[in-house]
């Protein structure tokens, strides 16, 4: 409270430079040139996604039956798949499929999972005991396998995937945040605001979920890696995404039956999702390191 | 202790009940019918509407689903889970058949991540800030996110397509042919691996790391140990409990892995047994492989949990 009030007496007076948190986060996060290279990669890629059919050479779709499997070269890049299709185009198209589940599953299953934890944790009791048994019963079964099951039974298909894929993720949100809160509601400023008559749902949105904040952009940034992982993995398996739709995963089990003569089509997409989830992981470090001063001066 | 132990099991019996009723009621609230795909895939096309009906009261599908819930969680009970719908055979023999294949590679991969992942952390950490800490840490970062099917048909074509030494598919029991067993091994284990070797060696750099600024460790460069001795003599013990609790984690992702690997290299383990179920929704075989993986990973957690009270006596079991 000291420091505010001294801060707006400065500032009312005479022009002080900002030395506090953007700038000591900024210093932090691009510190360490892997992150960067990771924060450059994931704004490569929502380029892609974004102007892919300006960027695209060819329509993704477009099926040239006497240009099938193509070897690299000035015409195709990365040489086409059996149906004559541009692989660079695919890949370049994929991005949407693997941004839209990486973004769509982690939003949904840290907002559903937030509020889950935040419930369980500020009231404590028998509705602690319900959600977190079946978190822990989620947690028991790997989400790859959750999501699996899920999407296979949901249709496959983009909304299959969602949904399923964000199911497998939501009880990892309900842990993060219920330990944070049990620590959060802890604080005096908490019994204050109590004290003074606060409502349960401004004590836990206002007071309490504001102090979670950070582990949760850390994990939200990890996650949307894992989350493009467990797609890839689903439309490899055949479980995920369809095609024609280009997806990454299924582009590299269509082209694993060419391993041989054009290894480029399995090779290539499996090189996108590995860049995109080591650049999501990369991010996360990072903003790790920016947001949590208690982890710097380690590695 | 005991009565911690007795609570853990107790509280592990739970989820496990809680796994069983949220498997069974998403096999059978969400769309997709196995005697309609039964029916379909094989020689029963002209099957009546009583055949079928028949056939889903010979299943026990045609009762309200709490009563077929009670049915088939009494059998499980019983060590009994059912049968295929599709190929009628025992889930439990089936299980049983492929569950050692599956956990021969998958405790493989864990014994050699816990080895070898220590090992490159350590060295990590103890040339922190050269080449070949930054090589290190970039590789096992690597390893953490590659695509497991990814780095599979990556070494299919390496050792298989273009060197010729190793089969890149198949599966034969090491009591057969040892020698053929071991080869056909090399490239699933390796696959499965990578994630444990990658997290433990990130986990072990990290935590040895934070243990060399604690003051035993000044002692130990004040009394004129040198750099090896002091980081693999006193700093591995404590940088390594932080790995332990990890092994939970790798263990869920190896059995994610197993589900790739013996797709990939056509090994008939039981997490095969899963995507084929899956693909065929046969109720039965999805309930019963989802019902042992559940067992499996609560009692490793349960395992890891009292393997790091026996580590670190300052864990009290309350």
């Amino acid at each position: 409270m000291a420091t505010t009030v001294a801060h707006i007496a400065l500032s009312s007076t005479q022009h002080v430079p900002r030395t506090g948190a953007a700038r000591r986060f900024i210093r932090v996060f691009f510190n360490r040139p892997v992150v960067v290279f990771g924060a450059a990669s994931i704004l490569i890629v929502l380029v892609a996604a974004a102007f892919a059919p300006w960027i695209a050479p060819y329509d993704p779709y477009e099926q040239n039956l006497s240009q099938v499997l193509q070897d690299v070269g000035p015409d195709h890049w990365l040489g086409t798949d059996t149906l004559g299709r541009d692989t660079l185009s695919r890949i370049i198209f994929g991005s949407r499929i693997a941004l839209l589940i990486g973004i769509g599953t982690v939003a949904a299953a840290a907002t559903v999972g937030t509020v889950l934890g935040l419930i369980a944790a500020f009231f404590g009791g028998w509705i602690n005991t319900v959600i977190m048994r079946f978190t822990d019963a989620m947690m028991a079964v790997p989400g790859l396998l959750v999501a699996l099951v899920l999407s296979t039974l949901l249709g496959s298909g983009v909304n299959g995937v969602l949904i399923a894929v964000a199911l497998a993720l939501m009880p990892g949100y309900v842990r993060l945040i219920a330990g944070q809160v049990l620590a959060a509601k802890q604080n005096e400023y908490v019994t204050a605001a109590r004290s003074i008559g606060a409502n349960h749902v401004a004590l836990m949105f206002r007071h309490i979920l504001p102090n979670c904040v950070s582990p949760l952009i850390v994990q939200v940034t990890l996650v949307i890696g894992l989350a493009i992982l467990i797609e890839a993995t689903l439309s490899f398996l055949g479980l995920g995404i369809k095609p024609p739709t280009a997806a990454w995963g299924s582009m590299v089990y269509d082209g694993y039956r060419y391993l041989a003569l054009r290894p480029i089509l399995s090779i290539g997409p499996g090189l996108a999702i590995m860049l995109v989830v080591f650049a999501f992981n990369m991010v996360g470090d990072g903003l790790r390191d920016a947001l949590d001063p208690r982890l710097r001066n380690i590695g | 202790m005991s009565a911690y132990i007795a609570r853990r099991l107790v509280h592990a019996a739970l989820v496990v009940l809680l796994v069983s009723i949220l498997i069974f009621a998403v096999m059978r609230l969400l769309p997709g019918d196995p005697v309609l795909m039964f029916v379909t895939s094989g020689d029963m096309l002209a099957a009546s509407a009583e055949q079928i009906a028949k056939l889903r009261h010979d299943y026990g599908l045609d009762k309200p689903l709490p009563f077929q819930y009670v049915d088939w969680i009494t059998h499980v009970a019983q060590g009994d889970l059912g049968r295929s719908i599709l190929f009628h055979y025992s889930v439990t023999d089936e299980i049983l058949r492929r569950l050692p294949i599956s956990m021969s590679l998958g405790i493989t991969a864990l014994l050699v991540g816990l080895i070898i992942g220590p090992i490159i952390g350590a060295v990590s950490a103890v040339k922190r800030g050269t080449w070949l800490d930054t090589l290190l840490t970039v590789a096992a970062t690597i390893g953490i996110t590659a695509p497991s099917f990814w780095v599979a048909i990556i070494l299919i074509y390496v050792f298989g397509l273009k060197l010729g030494l190793l089969p890149v598919y198949g599966y034969t029991s090491p009591l057969t042919d040892f020698g053929t067993s071991l080869q056909q091994s090399l490239l699933p284990v390796l696959v499965l691996s990578v994630f444990p070797i990658a997290a433990a060696a990130r986990q072990t750099r990290s935590s040895v790391l934070e243990v060399l600024q604690l003051d035993y460790v000044r002692t130990a460069r004040a009394k004129g140990l040198n750099e090896q001795t002091t980081i693999f003599r006193h700093v591995l013990k404590n940088a390594l409990m932080p790995v332990a609790t990890l092994q939970g984690e790798i263990f869920r992702n190896v059995i994610a892995g197993s589900v790739v690997v013996e797709t990939v290299f056509v090994i008939p383990g039981m997490s095969r047994l899963l995507v084929d179920g899956m693909l065929s929704q046969d109720y039965a075989v999805v309930q019963g492989v989802i019902m042992v993986v559940a067992v499996a990973v609560v009692l490793g957690n349960l395992c890891v949990d009292l393997i790091y009270g026996w580590l670190d006596p300052r864990i009290q079991y309350t």
